[in-house]
């Protein structure tokens, strides 16, 4: 499974946001890898740094962040040893992120032709009329019924549904290599879930396009997966592949994770089953982050470091006492 | 009412500036209740031998054109300044508090009169509409004192108007009512305790713009008459001087004014982060 | 999208009518229903008897208020104001005369701010805890608490007796200067057009201090509400996406972030501009600027009522339309707004 030439590869990253509160320590030590065309997908409980940790690789995290270690490889080049203006005509053209409630993710006063001209304009040699061509054209891929008239839309004329296809075609139009979905279909209904989560499988499979996919529900990640990242606390505790996390979870936070959702498709954001807190982050934190809430605690949990286990077939998980 | 000092003492670690508010207002209520004793000269004795002194230590504001002592002036104008700006914020504060407060509980025909007479207020440019009024009441200290609180009174209406209508269906009002308050306790005793922080940083933010007002209509020759030294007036007098170089008659007393609207400016933003610490901007 | 613009815009007139209306009813209980005898008050000081019985009759304030009230309202309609006791004119021409006086200077004042306001709010807010940031609150909190008069006559004891930059603070010329034959009123527009330099440049020195005092004021709450407005459109979600998406930094400061903050300063700029025609008045006494402020100052004090309440008309009605001509700017620029209302 794993190649030699991966997409992206994250390794040892650890992320730390100053505040005036004290230091946040969002990330520590995350790694994985994404090969070309794999989905994967990033689930964990509200506040374990997923989304944190997507912007770190998109390269916009916020001005208060500091990364202290680690490095991020994409397409074999190192992220971090880019200029900010090498990494800005990245983004979009190599990278591409998508987010959760997309309606206030657009611009609200310019209309999303526009907004896909300007992107198209900054990424491709495409001037003049052959720029809107090109927007008309991406608008039909992502199957916006009468593109013409929604081209002089405004995001508040559209549905949470239209305005996350117009995301989608602005994140695409480049085909980028990777595409991060930050909760793409969180807040929209069951069947435009569906509809939206086939464009973003369907436009990576014709791209070979590499997919995090961020999200609480388990049932989405296990239906349009190829590998899952469990995160707890800025940890990755467990990556798999779907079929194996599913079939035998290692680590006992992935094991409640799925214990919790018995159908596997209920929203980890409604769940409030598993017993405790999430461990403040500003504080000085124990090996194991999940510590606190495990019923297989012993003493050596708290020791570092924590050993990371291969089992095999590139399962891999952080615990001293895996199940 | 603990964890209220300690979030003062941290608002007042953290921000120095609003520590030095707090000094500059207690300066200015000594002024205000003590002025007329601390003053070294008396502020209305001319001595036209001694007229317009560059300031010395025998007086350190200078003197003015009739010999009179700059310092003693400021230091004595800070009560007029002062009471006419704390009557008129009175004013417009009980006004503002009953007309919002029965505006928001009530709703109906009473929001729409009440809303109707402060988006008017609103619609004047309010110093324009000041200088409107005392001209129709007439030139008086006291009708200063109405007018600047008609200009300002649509501040606290709004202000309580919103407080009382976000907590008509409150929890603790609905329990009021069930267990048998009639509209006048529930407003007085259940709404009026609960809408005053937001009205406390109404009047702190206020204040600074009553002091200013007051004082520009003032300086055009309103209300105040001379000799009585009154800020507004002092810089109007020392207008005149500017231009051939005796700076202090007018830029003292300015300055005065200048600090006293300064200290309640920086007060109401300290209170305001107090109370709320989200509307910090 | 054009005919819903013009639709919003018709609907946005019909709503200022009541404000207007207000104005009026306001207006005229300050001149016609107030204790004591309004004939007295419009006679001024020096009537007699006869006279004061003339203008009674005149006013019609022997018939009943809501009479009395429509004659007001037909006076008004022919741009009747009444005459100013101290001139002998009446007042809507003393008043038009020496109105682009004072809104030169006021929007000499009022472009002075945006110009330094808005940069330098834009600047604080993309560089949080910077020293421009630290110099962009301290302007804001100064700039509040500072009297126009106070600043005014601070700058001309500087600028005019200590260095000596500025001409004398007497009015929109020096006697050596003619004024430019009258197009626009605006001294500064007017000798462009009549080609004559010199004027310009005198004009323009005169202005430049009173106008300075006029921005100094405005200053602070554009300031303000710019980098608020900037700090939180900065930090929002379609900014996010166009960072995301590989804008270049240009592109997302000014097409994405700011022509989104500009919209609350915009509703901003209407306040100020009340504060300004405030303020106005209390500059053109500093400078000894001809405009109506000075004439109304004048008014007061020698209890020229007609013209006094005329200012304050004339004021109020200016205000409706600034704040009518910003509205509108709105709905041009805001797409949404229709949608709401
Ligand atoms: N700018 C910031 N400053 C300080 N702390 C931050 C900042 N951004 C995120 N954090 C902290 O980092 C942690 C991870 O946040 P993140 O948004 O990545 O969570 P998440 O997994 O995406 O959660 P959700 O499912 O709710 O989106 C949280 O504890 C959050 O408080
Ligand atoms: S390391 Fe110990 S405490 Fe942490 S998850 Fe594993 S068993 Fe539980
Ligand atoms: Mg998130």
């Amino acid at each position: 499974m794993e190649s030699r030439n991966p997409l992206l590869v994250v390794e040892d990253l650890s992320l730390e946001f100053r505040t005036r509160t004290g230091v946040v320590k969002a990330l520590e030590n995350v790694s994985f890898q994404i090969e070309k065309g794999q989905t994967v997908g990033v689930v964990g409980e509200s506040g374990s740094g997923k989304s944190v940790m997507s912007y770190a690789i998109m390269g916009i995290s916020d001005p208060a962040a500091r990364i202290t270690s680690g490095r991020i490889v994409f397409g074999g080049i190192s992220l971090f040893e880019k200029s900010q203006q090498e990494l800005q005509e990245m983004r979009g053209r190599e990278l591409s992120m998508i987010f959760q409630s997309p309606r206030t993710a657009l611009n609200p006063i310019r209309t999303i032709g526009r907004q896909l001209e300007d992107v198209i304009y900054r990424h491709s040699s495409f001037r003049g009329r052959q720029i809107r061509a090109r927007a008309l054209d991406l608008l039909n891929q992502v199957r916006i019924p009468d593109p013409e008239k929604r081209y002089r839309a405004y995001p508040f004329e559209l549905s949470g549904g239209m305005c996350q296809r117009v995301m989608i075609a602005i994140a695409i139009s480049s085909n980028p290599w990777l595409l991060i979905a930050d909760e793409p279909v969180t807040g929209l209904d069951v069947t435009t879930q569906a509809v939206i989560m086939d464009l973003i499988q369907d436009a990576a499979r014709e791209r070979n396009m590499g997919t995090i996919l961020i999200t609480h529900d388990l049932g989405l990640a296990a239906e349009y997966c190829d590998k899952i990242i469990v995160m707890h606390s800025g940890h990755v505790v467990e990556v798999a592949d779907t079929e194996h996390l599913f079939m035998r979870p290692r680590h006992p936070y992935t094991a409640k994770l799925i214990g919790a959702t018995p159908n596997a498709s209920r929203d980890l954001a409604e769940l409030s089953s598993i017993p405790g807190n999430l461990p403040d982050l500003r504080a000085e934190l124990p090996a194991c982050r999940y510590s606190e809430r495990c019923e297989r605690f012993a003493r050596d949990c708290l020791e570092s470091p924590l050993p990371r286990l291969g089992t095999g077939a590139g399962h891999l998980v952080a615990c001293r006492y895996p199940l | 009412m603990k964890a209220h000092m300690q979030h003062l003492r941290y608002v007042m670690g953290e921000n120095p500036v609003t520590f030095f508010s707090f000094i500059l207002f207690f300066l200015l209520m000594a002024l205000g209740l003590f002025g007329p004793w601390i003053a070294p000269y008396d502020p209305l004795a001319s001595d036209t031998a001694n007229a317009l002194k560059p300031p010395t230590w025998a007086h350190p504001f200078g003197t003015d054109n009739l010999g009179r002592d700059v310092f003693s002036r400021v230091i004595t104008a800070t009560r007029l300044d002062l009471a006419i700006s704390v009557a008129a914020v009175s004013l417009s504060f009980v006004a503002g508090s009953v007309a919002g407060v029965c505006a928001g509980y009530f709703g109906g025909v009473t929001d729409k009169l009440i809303s109707r007479l402060t988006d008017t207020i609103m619609a004047f440019p309010l110093f324009v509409l000041a200088m409107g009024i005392v001209s129709a009441l007439g030139n008086t200290i006291e009708n200063i004192v109405y007018t600047t609180a008609v200009i300002n009174f649509p501040f606290y209406a709004r202000v309580a108007r919103a407080e009382a209508n976000s907590r008509r269906e409150a929890g603790f009002v609905e329990a009021a009512r069930l267990s048998g308050n009639g509209h006048g306790r529930i407003l007085l005793f259940h709404m009026g305790p609960n809408i005053m922080p937001p009205m406390m940083v109404q009047i702190s933010l206020n204040m600074g713009y009553a002091i200013l007002n007051a004082a520009g209509l003032s300086f055009i020759g309103l209300g105040v008459r001379p000799p009585t030294p009154e800020w507004g007036i002092m810089v109007a007098e020392g207008a005149k001087f500017i231009v051939s170089g005796e700076w202090w008659l007018a830029i003292f007393p300015g300055a005065a004014l200048m600090l006293a609207v300064l200290c309640f400016n920086l007060l109401g933003d300290g209170l305001r982060d107090l109370i709320d610490p989200r509307m910090r901007t | 999208m054009k005919r819903d613009s013009l639709f919003l815009i018709g609907r946005r007139l019909l709503q200022a009518a009541p404000v207007v209306m207000g104005i009026i009813v306001v207006t005229f209980i300050l001149t016609r229903a107030l204790p004591g005898d309004p004939a007295v008050f419009f006679a001024g000081p020096a009537a007699d008897e006869k006279s004061i019985a003339e203008i009674r009759a005149s006013l019609g304030l022997d018939k009943s208020w809501p009479e009395q009230f429509w004659v007001y309202l037909q006076n008004l309609a022919h741009g009747d104001l009444g005459k100013s006791i101290s001139t002998g004119q009446p007042v809507i021409e003393e008043l038009a005369t020496r109105l682009p006086a004072s809104l030169e200077l006021t929007f000499m004042g009022l472009f002075l701010a945006v110009a330094i306001a808005i940069p330098l709010g834009i600047l604080a807010a993309t560089r949080p805890n910077s020293l421009i940031d630290h110099l962009c609150r301290l302007v804001v909190t100064i700039g509040v608490s500072l009297p126009t008069f106070f600043t005014g006559l601070f700058l001309v004891y500087i600028f005019y007796f200590l260095l000596g930059l500025s001409p004398a603070p007497l009015g929109r010329l020096g006697i050596i200067h003619i004024a430019p034959d009258h197009v626009t009123g605006f001294y500064l527009i007017d000798s462009l057009i009549a080609g004559d330099l010199e004027v310009f440049r005198a004009s323009f020195s005169q202005m430049i201090l009173p106008a300075s005092t006029l921005g100094i004021f405005a200053l602070a709450p554009l300031a303000r509400m710019t980098r608020a407005a900037m700090l939180g459109v900065l930090s929002s979600d379609f900014v996010r996406t166009a960072r995301a998406s590989g804008l270049s930094r240009r592109t997302v400061l000014w097409v994405y972030a700011f022509q989104n903050a500009i919209l609350p300063v915009l509703t901003t700029l209407g306040m100020v501009f009340s504060f300004l025609l405030g303020a106005n008045v209390l500059v053109e006494k500093v400078f000894a600027w001809p405009g109506i402020g000075s004439f109304a100052i004048e008014a007061l004090i020698a209890s020229d009522y007609a013209a006094v309440q005329g200012f304050v008309l004339a004021m109020a009605l200016m205000y409706v339309l600034l704040n009518l001509a910003i509205d509108i700017l709105y709905t041009v620029v805001d797409p949404r707004i229709g949608l709401e209302g």
